[in-house]
């Protein structure tokens, strides 16, 4: 395409619309104006409000795309997903002892560190690993009647709340055990969960946007979240890690989190360091995730 | 006023080819390599300039050849698809029947199963719950709505998906090829459903290949080609012509 033609092109596209429908109960299909060249800040900014309230009206349909994989977990087995906790339980409560006589640290500060470290990352890795193949694997649903795509999006980063939860008593058990259990401690997490879900959606959109597009992203997704893995303090301590090396665990946001939420469970400070750069790690990825499907919204369909 | 309006609808979406889903091709070319592999990104023109007014009580057939557009057209109608240029408009609920059984669960019940179908078609959970009963008995199955959807026979299954599905309060219902339920003693009272319902929506868009049946229902009839209109007016009129079409190809 020459650049003129480009230019004629951007100018049918980018017409402004016409008058506006009426508010009743019109809606609004579309218009013209998707093209990236051409898109006011106020347009992206219309567009990704409406997208999220479009999501959160269809509550009910998260819940139920959401849970369908726990219930079809209880469909044959009684236990369910908590054949998932106990086989978690197992798993953070073998390593943590094995793990706590290698590094030579006290079993009391060992096991939850890691077991809450373990569960925390399982949450937030699977929930970005699903995203890279969200609107694909959803895509009976994006295509057969008009679903915004942050249904797709809420029901991944739901379903895998959904088994934190359910592995979340792990955590309780173990805290209740070593005696580390405070008040303002859960309080704090909480609402630290709160905004880390925030952070999660936003990046599970930003995710699952890039990899629907580009799908060798998908692979370098996986590849990464291996290797970040042993970047963020789940098997170490921050503080074991010399000093030339404290970086790692400054720029890597799983890391970021994983403290910010840990520390309260375990009696300990969160360094103000860390509240810092998890704040701006929230608004960032919620401004990025803004923009992005702003965007991109209407295009997404045609990438699934 | 107008139920449904399309104004110079146009639809042009890029297909990939493997190169163009890459983004570490995207990546080397931007660095001003050169790649040897084929990659003019291909965009398909699915709809040129459709222009469309439904108003109360129209009932439109869609007619065309494979990758006329039919489909396109309907989602753009049902909000999947965002024109590309000119708008399109729709007042009130719009029900897409395309999938019938969109948002069943083979793992659960039968009477689950109407609350979820029901869900993905706009309904609350206590509104779903109401209906219950009343989708339950139509269905015929009896005792066979406590079993798990996945146990049941074909026929039965698309029987819970016509029940649930037709049972739907929708102020425009799109259709790609009627829907039914197949089995021989089942169909005259699907027959008389599925009329039921056609009587009450305001707006039905039909896409099918079905001549027959587009008469039997529609007033108006829409023939694309191409992605651009062919002809639009009374049903008679335009599956004449397009009978005449098919005939001389």
């Amino acid at each position: 395409m020459t650049r003129r033609e480009r230019d004629l092109r951007a100018d049918r596209t980018c017409r402004l619309p016409g008058p506006r429908p009426e508010r009743t109960a019109s809606r609004r299909l579309g218009g013209p104006g998707t093209e990236w060249d051409c898109m006011k800040f106020s347009e992206i900014s219309r567009n990704a409000t409406s997208e999220l309230r479009a999501t959160a009206e269809r509550w009910r349909m998260i819940h139920l795309m959401g849970s369908a994989e726990l219930r079809r977990r209880y469909a044959r087995s009684r236990l369910g997903q908590f054949w998932l906790t106990l086989s978690t339980a197992v798993f953070v409560l073998a390593l943590g002892t094995f793990w706590a006589q290698v590094v030579k640290l006290p079993l009391e500060t060992m096991i939850p560190h890691l077991a809450i470290g373990q569960i925390l990352w399982t949450f937030l890795s699977t929930s970005v690993l699903e995203s890279t193949s969200a609107f694909q694997s959803y895509s009976w649903v994006l295509q057969n009647q008009y679903t915004p795509n942050g249904v797709v999006i809420s029901s991944v980063v739901y379903r895998n709340i959904l088994s934190f939860i359910y592995n979340s008593t792990v955590i309780v058990a173990i805290i209740a055990f070593f005696g580390l259990f405070s008040m303002s401690g859960v309080l704090t997490f909480l609402l630290l969960f709160l905004l880390t879900c925030v952070f999660l959606s936003a990046s599970c959109f930003i995710v699952a946007i890039i990899c629907v597009r580009f799908r060798d992203v998908i692979q370098i997704v996986a590849t990464l979240m291996t290797a970040l893995f042993f970047f963020t303090p789940i098997f170490w301590k921050q503080q074991l890690l010399p000093a030339e090396l404290q970086w790692i665990v400054r720029i890597n946001p799983f890391a970021i989190v994983i403290q910010v939420l840990r520390a309260p469970l375990m009696g300990q400070p969160i360094t103000a360091a860390d509240l810092a750069a998890f704040l701006a790690l929230v608004l960032l990825s919620a401004a990025a995730a803004f923009l992005l499907v702003g965007r991109l919204r209407h295009r997404i369909i045609f990438w699934v | 006023m107008s139920v449904v309006s399309l104004a110079n609808v146009s639809l042009e979406y890029p297909i990939f080819n493997s190169g163009s889903r890459s983004l570490q091709i995207h990546l080397y070319k931007a660095l001003g390599g050169h790649i040897a592999v084929h990659d003019h990104k291909l965009v398909v023109e699915a709809l040129r300039d459709v222009t469309l007014e439904l108003e109360d009580g129209d009932r439109l057939g869609i007619v065309g050849h494979n990758g006329a557009g039919k489909t396109s057209l309907l989602r753009v109608l049902s909000g999947v698809y965002t024109p590309t240029s000119g708008s399109a408009r729709v007042d009130g609920a719009v029900s897409s029947l395309t999938d019938i059984t969109l948002g069943m669960d083979l793992e659960a019940n039968g009477w689950d199963n109407i609350v979820f179908r029901s869900v993905f078609l706009g309904l609350t959970f206590r509104e779903a719950r109401r209906k219950a009963p009343e989708i339950g008995a139509f269905t015929e199955l009896g005792d066979f709505l406590n079993l798990p959807i996945r146990t049941y026979s074909a026929g039965m299954f698309l029987r819970l998906a016509f029940a649930i599905s037709t049972s739907v309060n929708a102020d425009v219902i799109i259709m790609d090829e009627m829907i039914g339920a197949g089995d021989a003693s089942f169909v005259e009272k699907a027959q008389k459903r599925i009329e039921e319902l056609l009587g009450t929506t305001r707006v039905v868009v039909l896409a099918s290949h079905n001549l027959a049946i587009l008469s039997q229902i529609a007033n108006k009839v829409l023939w694309l080609e191409k992605g651009c209109v062919r002809m639009l007016g009374p049903t008679q009129d335009v599956l004449g012509a397009y009978m005449a079409s098919v005939a001389h190809a």
